[in-house]
């Protein structure tokens, strides 16, 4: 037999496997595999089980499957009702859609996460792109944080960019070289710190677009630009209130304005 | 131990850096999470940082900042060990150690003639507590061993080292940070170091 030459593992309906070291893997219907595997490429799809690790080229993920461990590939796909109790590391890709539920952590260079995704742990990346209801129990690191559904981050969030187009709910700080928030919805976050804050009411109508104000305690920055914001405490450099924005109190270094009725309980010069 | 706080408006004043500036080497690891201290103000929440620390720190990365990337600083910072060797000729002639520390070094490790970077931390140590006075080159070994013994089980979380005697007798104790020692009221520690601090040095020396 020749020695290089890997077997596929072809597993539908009914069935049950062992793990190891495989060419290509396919477990479809109610099969499952006892032990890590090691392959090509993965594809489990149905209510399909793997007791234990995926480490592949790239991994495809569908239907109510569950893997017991972790998944580690170039390029990772996870979608529908599947659950991953380890963690998610794609180097190049993690895209997660539908309503998946990861046990630890996410990480790769470009993640997307759409739909009513969960994440117990931390979520890092370069390029993080964050669409639908997602909630991150743990941080979130990036170098740019693309924000676009209603996401809750139990931790941090720190990158160099973040934009958001949508809202949010952060518990920790938020630390970013640069921040552009539109809101389409209330958001709140325990502290923001950075360079230029920017927070703008979103173009978005509608019913749900009625309630769109960002509860913050305290926002510090060099350049600051506030509307539709509720904060007790704004430090920074320049910093302009404008419409719906109301501060407790102001402390600034060179500038202060107030634009369209953004209003300051009181404003000190620092 | 107690420390003189400094709150964040005085550091941006004191050392005319800006919030962008002070969030972005937060981010990138480059001032520990644990330096930043919250306390309640009438103002509301503030920051503040242990004074002389955050002070020498926020120095140390301006000069830095022209020959080294934001990342590479922050390998200089961590307390995780880089992976650096140096033969025992390289360690004098660059004068990392004195003579004094080498010859103590070399009694009780003979043969050895490369160093890892490990092993420069326990010299290093050696050398920073010979030059107090405080530590008699016959007391070297102890320190030494204590180092050699027990400083892995430690797997880069932060720890110190303290020298103590007692009726003439020394004992070198390691303990993790943040953490307490307390020993009976006769005992006198005549030397006292953070190991995290003692790897940036030597970080930067060897640079």
């Amino acid at each position: 037999m020749d020695a290089n030459r890997r077997l596929d593992l072809d597993l539908s309906g009914v069935g049950s496997a062992s793990g190891g070291v495989y060419e290509d893997v396919r477990v479809e219907g109610v099969g499952k595999v006892h032990g890590d595997i090691q392959c090509n490429r993965c594809d489990v799809q149905g209510v399909s089980e793997i007791a234990g690790s995926v480490r592949a080229n790239s991994v495809v993920i569908r239907g109510k499957a569950k893997v017991m461990g972790d998944v580690t590939a170039d390029r990772v796909r996870v979608e529908g009702m599947t659950h991953v109790s380890g963690t998610c590391n794609g180097q190049q890709k993690v895209d997660v859609r539908g309503k998946v539920s990861i046990g630890r952590d996410i990480v790769g260079d470009v993640i997307v996460i759409d739909g009513m995704n969960r994440v117990e742990g931390d979520c890092r990346g370069t390029n993080v792109n964050i669409r639908g209801r997602t909630r991150i129990a743990g941080g979130l690191f990036a170098e740019d944080v693309l924000l676009e559904g209603a996401a809750t981050i139990g931790g941090s969030c720190e990158s160099e960019t973040f934009r958001c187009d949508g809202s949010f709910s952060i518990e920790g700080l938020l630390n970013s070289g640069r921040v552009l928030i539109r809101l389409e919805r209330n958001s709140t976050v325990t502290e923001i710190g950075g360079g230029e804050i920017r927070v703008e009411r979103g173009r978005g109508s509608g019913f749900l677009s009625r309630n769109r104000r960002l509860k913050v305690d305290v926002i510090e920055g060099d350049d600051i630009y506030l509307e539709h914001t509720t904060a007790k405490i704004v430090r920074g450099n320049h910093v302009t209130l404008g419409p719906a924005a109301e501060v407790d109190r102001v402390e600034y270094r060179s500038q202060f304005r107030k634009l369209g009725g953004g209003k300051a309980g009181e404003a000190k010069q620092v | 131990m107690d420390q003189e706080l400094l709150s964040k408006k005085e550091l941006l004043d004191l050392t005319g850096i800006s919030y962008g500036q002070l969030y972005r080497w937060k981010r990138k690891n480059l001032i520990p999470d644990d330096w930043f201290i919250r306390k309640s103000t009438f103002t509301g929440q503030e920051t503040f940082f242990p004074r002389e620390r955050m002070l020498q720190r926020i120095e140390q990365i301006k000069n830095m900042k022209d020959d080294l990337s934001l990342d590479e600083m922050a390998d200089v910072f961590s307390p995780n060990p880089s992976d650096i060797s140096l033969s025992l000729d390289d360690v004098m002639e660059r004068n990392i150690v004195t003579n004094v520390a080498l010859d103590v070094y070399s009694g009780r490790n003979p043969g050895v003639n490369r160093l890892s970077f490990e092993q420069l931390v326990h010299l290093y140590v050696l050398d920073v507590a010979l030059k107090t006075g405080e530590i008699s080159v016959n007391e070297g070994p102890i320190l030494l061993e204590t180092l050699e013994e027990h400083y892995g089980a430690f797997e880069g979380r932060n720890c110190g080292l303290k020298f103590v005697r007692k009726l003439g007798t020394s004992l070198c104790v390691l303990y993790s940070i943040p953490g307490e020692v307390y020993f009976d009221s006769g005992t006198k520690t005549v030397f006292q170091v953070d190991l995290p601090q003692c790897i940036e040095e030597l970080k930067v020396k060897l640079g």
